[in-house]
């Protein structure tokens, strides 16, 4: 952190220079009028001077501007808006509440903002979606998921249906860093991939950059999912739940003071295990399969300049087998934040997080033969942040972040016959720390900059053995040559990176704009996993002295441009990204409770370009999108494909989606989707060969994802009945939700492997060697759920 | 240690499904997971010749088989491959001379005086064909652990299987790191020879991450000497009273352990459905003077062997 100060130093005087001397400022929170949440990204905007601001993520806006009488005009899509007139002869603050328009704008909206944001705002490469809209979307089984539906915007893709995780613009998805209020959420799936662990009732705020990620951003090379969750209802009693097929919502909220203090309690369980425990028999009685989170949140103002917030996440999934085995696994997360207004133009924001993955995995039936296996990755983190409102036409932000991690890559221990065996790894640990300071500025009407440095830096530490390894042969493990004990926080290795940030756009008129941006970004942890779908028990590494991080690099270009109005928002981009040391894995590699793991490891190259397309209509009663991404994402890695760059695992050509949303009336709204995505790459077996009467399957050409499975296609529908208050003073609202996913049937594959036939093979007959197509859906699947309200 | 390994030996101990394929099916109790045969076209590719010479201490005529690989789903036996000379040497002193039987076969019996060898003997596997001059393969003979006793329990249905009798064998890895065996199960004299009842030990556990040595073989190696049921025949035991159970314990070079290894992975990699890994070629250890690949391993195995009548 030592590096942090002389470059706060050298940014806050920057920023003076820029200073204005005279200038007074209007400051405040922007706020939801029905229950107190704040509004991120509410435009404020001075009509006479035609300057604006945005709220941040806390909802609170800062403007400076010469004394003077202005009018004011307070916006947020599907709100109404306040004009007012103000006297400013004195900085000033102003909390303004917005109450919900009661013109039949949109329910269903694509982001919450001011409704040219697309096209005037700075920030490009980033997909937000407003809950409502997640909401709104046909879902399997009807649950609404937050990640299944960022599946559905430009950019971002999925290696098939029940892979946990997603990829973006050809990152892995480890590339990913997942945010749950601040603290990295490592995996976020239950049960595999088919539903993520965002409770919707819990989460206000869905951000994904996927380009131009801010300097105040970093640690993976591809994406940032920022997810922020509700503070908590203010003004009164709300309760929300939900029942559906395979699990059940309750969410509380409540102010604790009234405007003052409020809290959010949400949880989620699965019943699937109940409701299959009549299926359940050849020992399967027992059994358990279930998965559940809660998420919690309160918050409290301290006064005007102070507030603090404490959120907090823990869910997981178990799967067991009378006594015979157990699995489980989960994330937990706790931030605690700290909100503090130095004066009306510098807001703070200090984050301490902690934040841990962990699994545990048991066999064996009793104390003489078992075996028993622990893993986690867990850190803490403690991130200053500070945003200086300079003018409206430029603000600075710096701040720094050092995370301190723990890797428990496998405590196992085995009992054979009594005997016990201790297999366990030794913990890894590392300190990851990162220091910036970015410019958002306004250059005449039409450019507008955002330019920044982030410095990170990484030491993996002791306690611990530091191993080498011999050359690289292809096909083979590398040998260790060399071994060398640290003691505790002794350093091993140490890296730094300097990440520069760049997003310039140009206005082209009120409706139109071009964007440019370039971000360097690097990543330190790694998640080992060479199987098509990432497993529960994949297990994350940090860098090393033999795996360096991994450095992105990407430019993306863009033109916006709306029409009618704001009514149908278009855009283009176009991004080339490449990556460096990226992680790949001999052929046969051992990945779990393997000591000399780096061995196994192999570093290369990856490149990934597409161009995104989307159109959006957000206003009426029928809205919607079309998204289309032509892309392709490759990699080389010496030893793989005869060295030659091949197509990821989740590479794919076309990736398409049609959403549409229409109210028919008050009380009901239907839905569909859409989407067609190229067949992934995979690799098939050339021949085949007998060995002491086996037939192995043999690549004779030593390629890499050469063939193509065939394309996905799906159409899912949705509608939604309503409920109706039966008279003003009724708190019960319902509403009945129907689906059908898949609605035309269609066995989309996940893949294609090779087998012989399962059953044993006569002394006298040749082995059936064959093709198979994996469908993870098999059919169409129609759901109903209640979703309720009281409040 | 591998997925494969743990998704499906940690758990599976006998003959029961795959603790992976058990979650799937649970959890897709809703969800219609399906598997469809499809046609599918591969690329075409080079034949290549296959030697399969895994050779032990047996007194039983030894056979090395040389034949080539063939389209994926040209589901035939492999074309022989004929007429070549097929020699062990052994310790640099004894030259063991195969016969041409025909049919890609080639054999050595051993006589009453004459074994293949003894434990830390060095081979060389030398072959002459019409096309490649001298291709060449080393092994050394390591030992393998004697057999203590095989258990048969009866036990009550559960995840792993039906009611009925299941067995178990007792032994214990041999003293050092780096140990690797096949362990062979036999019923009735018929070899187990389902790809998923290939039963492999490095030491006492899996493979090499883990170092557990010396220890009686952990429970899942133990008991994978039970024979895995045909689909039509799920619901009956692996044994019934009368049944002959013959378990070997074969050793290995580690670069017969680490082919084998993926052997079985890749031909089970399809069953860890959307787990799969990337497939990989299994590495042999033949080499050719003419720098063509040759497929295929070279070993010569110490056995141990124990029978057991059950009842």
């Amino acid at each position: 952190m030592t590096k942090v100060v002389p470059l706060i130093l050298f940014c806050l005087l920057c920023a003076s220079s820029l200073l204005g001397q005279e200038k007074v400022t209007l400051s405040g929170y922007v706020k939801d009028a029905s229950n107190g949440e704040t509004l991120i990204g509410a435009t404020v905007f001075v009509v006479e001077t035609q300057q604006g601001a945005t709220s941040n993520d806390y909802g609170y806006y800062s403007l400076s501007v010469d004394p003077g009488n202005y009018t004011i005009e307070f916006a947020y899509l599907g709100f109404k808006s306040i004009r007012e007139s103000i006297v400013l002869d004195k900085n000033t603050i102003r909390n303004i509440e917005l109450g919900e328009s009661t013109e039949q704008l949109t329910e269903v909206i694509v982001t919450g903002e001011a409704a040219d944001k697309n096209v005037t705002d700075i920030e490009m490469s980033v997909s937000k979606l407003d809950i409502k809209t997640i909401k709104g979307v046909p879902a399997l089984l009807g649950e609404v998921e937050v990640i299944r539906s960022l599946q559905l915007l430009p950019g971002v893709t999925s290696v098939g249906e029940g892979a946990s995780g997603f990829n973006v613009r050809g990152g892995s998805i480890d590339q990913n860093l997942v945010l749950l209020d601040e603290a990295p959420v490592f995996n976020s799936s239950h049960l595999f991939g088919f539903f993520s662990v965002f409770n919707p009732d819990a989460i206000k705020d869905v951000k994904l950059y996927k380009g131009g990620i801010p300097a105040r951003y970093g640690g993976r090379i591809s994406s940032i999912l920022d997810v922020r969750m509700k503070e908590g209802n203010s003004k009164n009693l709300a309760i929300d739940g939900g029942i559906g097929f395979i699990f059940s919502r309750l969410s509380v909220e409540a102010p604790i003071v009234k405007d003052k203090a409020s809290f959010i309690v949400a949880g989620r369980r699965s019943y699937i295990d109940v409701l299959a425990k009549p299926f359940l028999n050849d020992g399967l009685e027992g059994s358990i399969l279930n998965f559940y989170d809660l998420t919690l949140k309160t918050n409290y103002n301290i006064n005007e300049n102070n507030r603090v917030f404490l959120s907090g996440y823990f869910g997981r999934d178990n799967f067991g087998f009378g006594n015979a085995a157990g699995f489980n696994w989960g994330n937990s997360t706790g931030t605690l934040r700290w909100n503090h207004l130095f004066n009306e133009r510098l807001f703070s924001n200090f984050t301490v997080y902690f934040s841990d993955y962990d699994y545990r995995i048991n066999f064996g039936e009793d104390a003489v033969n078992s075996f028993t296996w622990k893993a986690n990755i867990e850190n803490y983190s403690v991130k200053p942040e500070f945003t200086y409102f300079i003018n409206p036409k430029n603000i600075l932000r710096f701040g720094g972040q050092a995370i301190v991690y723990t890797f428990t890559p496998g405590n196992a221990v085995g009992v054979s016959e009594g005997e016990i065996s201790d297999v366990s790894l030794d913990d890894r640990y590392a300190i990851e720390s990162a220091a910036y300071a970015e410019v958002e500025q306004d250059i005449g009407d039409r450019f507008s900059l955002n330019y920044g440095l982030r410095l990170s830096h990484f030491n993996y530490t002791g306690k611990g053995n530091a191993y080498t390894y011999g050359e690289f042969t292809p096909g083979a493990r590398r040998p260790v040559i060399g071994v060398q004990e640290y003691g505790q926080w002794e350093s091993i290795q140490t890296y730094l990176n300097l990440e520069p940030r760049l997003s310039v756009k140009y206005q082209l008129n009120d409706f139109s704009s071009l964007k440019a941006s370039y971000n360097r970004t690097s990543q330190y942890i790694h998640l080992i996993s060479n199987t098509t779908a990432s497993t529960p028990v994949d297990v994350w590494t940090p860098s090393t002295n033999n795996i360096k991080p991994q450095i992105g690099d990407q430019v993306a270009i863009g033109y916006f441009r709306n029409f009618q109005n704001n009514t149908y928002e278009f855009s283009s981009e176009f991004y080339y990204k490449k990556m460096q040391n990226i992680v790949d894995y001999i052929d046969g590699a051992d990945l779990l409770l393997n000591e000399f793991l780096e061995g196994d490891l192999l570093a290369g190259e990856g490149r990934a370009y597409g161009w995104e397309l989307q159109a959006k209509k957000s206003k009426g009663t029928f809205t919607g999108w079309v998204s289309y991404t032509l892309a392709r994402t490759e990699r080389q890695v010496q030893g793989i494909n005869q060295n030659n760059w091949y197509p990821s695992r989740f590479d794919q050509l076309h990736n398409l989606s049609i959403n549409g949303f229409y109210d028919i009336n008050d009380r009901w709204s239907v839905s569909g989707t859409f989407v067609f995505n190229s067949g992934t790459p995979t690799t098939f077996a050339t021949s085949r060969y007998e060995q002491q009467g086996y037939v192995v399957p043999h690549n004779a050409i030593d390629t890499r994802n050469n063939v193509r499975i065939p394309n996905y296609h799906r159409l899912d529908i949705g509608a939604t009945l309503k409920g109706r208050k039966k008279s003003p003073d009724d708190k019960w609202v319902g509403d009945w939700v129907f689906s059908i996913y898949n609605i035309y049937n269609r066995r989309n594959p996940f893949s294609i492997y090779f087998r012989q036939d399962g059953d044993r093979v006569l002394p006298d007959a040749p082995t059936t060697t064959e093709a198979i197509q994996l469908s993870v859906v098999g059919s169409f699947i129609p759901s109903i759920s209640y979703n309720f309200k009281f409040q | 240690m591998k997925y494969r390994m743990f998704w499906m030996n940690k758990f599976r101990g006998v003959s029961g499904p795959s603790l992976l394929y058990v979650m799937g099916l649970v959890a897709f109790i809703f969800i219609t997971s399906c598997e469809d045969v499809v046609d599918i076209e591969t690329a075409d590719a080079p034949s290549q010749l296959v030697v399969d010479a895994w050779l032990t201490d047996e007194d039983k005529p030894q056979t090395i088989r040389l034949t080539r690989s063939q389209p994926y789903f040209n589901s035939e036996f492999a074309q022989a491959m004929e007429g070549a000379t097929v020699e062990v040497l052994r310790n640099n002193n004894t030259t063991i001379i195969f016969a041409d039987q025909g049919a890609g076969n080639y054999t050595w019996t051993p006589t009453e005086e004459e074994r293949i060898g003894n434990i830390g003997d060095r081979y060389i596997l030398q072959i002459s064909t019409a096309d490649i001059p001298i291709i060449s393969a080393e092994a050394t003979m390591n030992p393998s652990p004697k057999i203590d006793s095989i258990k048969v329990i009866f036990r009550e249905n559960d995840l792993r299987g039906p009611d009925g009798l299941y067995a178990e064998f007792f032994a214990r890895d041999l003293p050092g790191f780096g140990n690797t065996y096949w362990i062979k199960a036999f019923k009735n004299y018929e070899y187990l020879n389902k790809p998923d009842e290939i039963n492999l030990a490095y030491d006492a556990g899996f493979d090499a991450g883990a170092e557990i040595d010396n220890l009686i073989f952990i429970p899942p190696i133990r008991e994978q000497v039970n024979p895995v049921p045909d689909s039509a025949d799920a619901d009956l035991p692996p044994f019934v009273e009368g049944d002959l159970l013959r378990v070997e314990i074969h050793s290995l070079t580690l670069e017969a352990f680490e082919f084998m290894s993926t052997v079985r992975d890749e031909i089970l990699n399809g069953t860890n459905t959307i787990f799969a890994t990337p497939i990989a070629n299994a590495q042999g250890n033949i080499q050719s003077t003419s720098g063509e690949k040759i497929l295929g391993v070279f070993n010569v195995a110490n056995v141990t062997r124990l029978d057991k009548r059950i009842e």
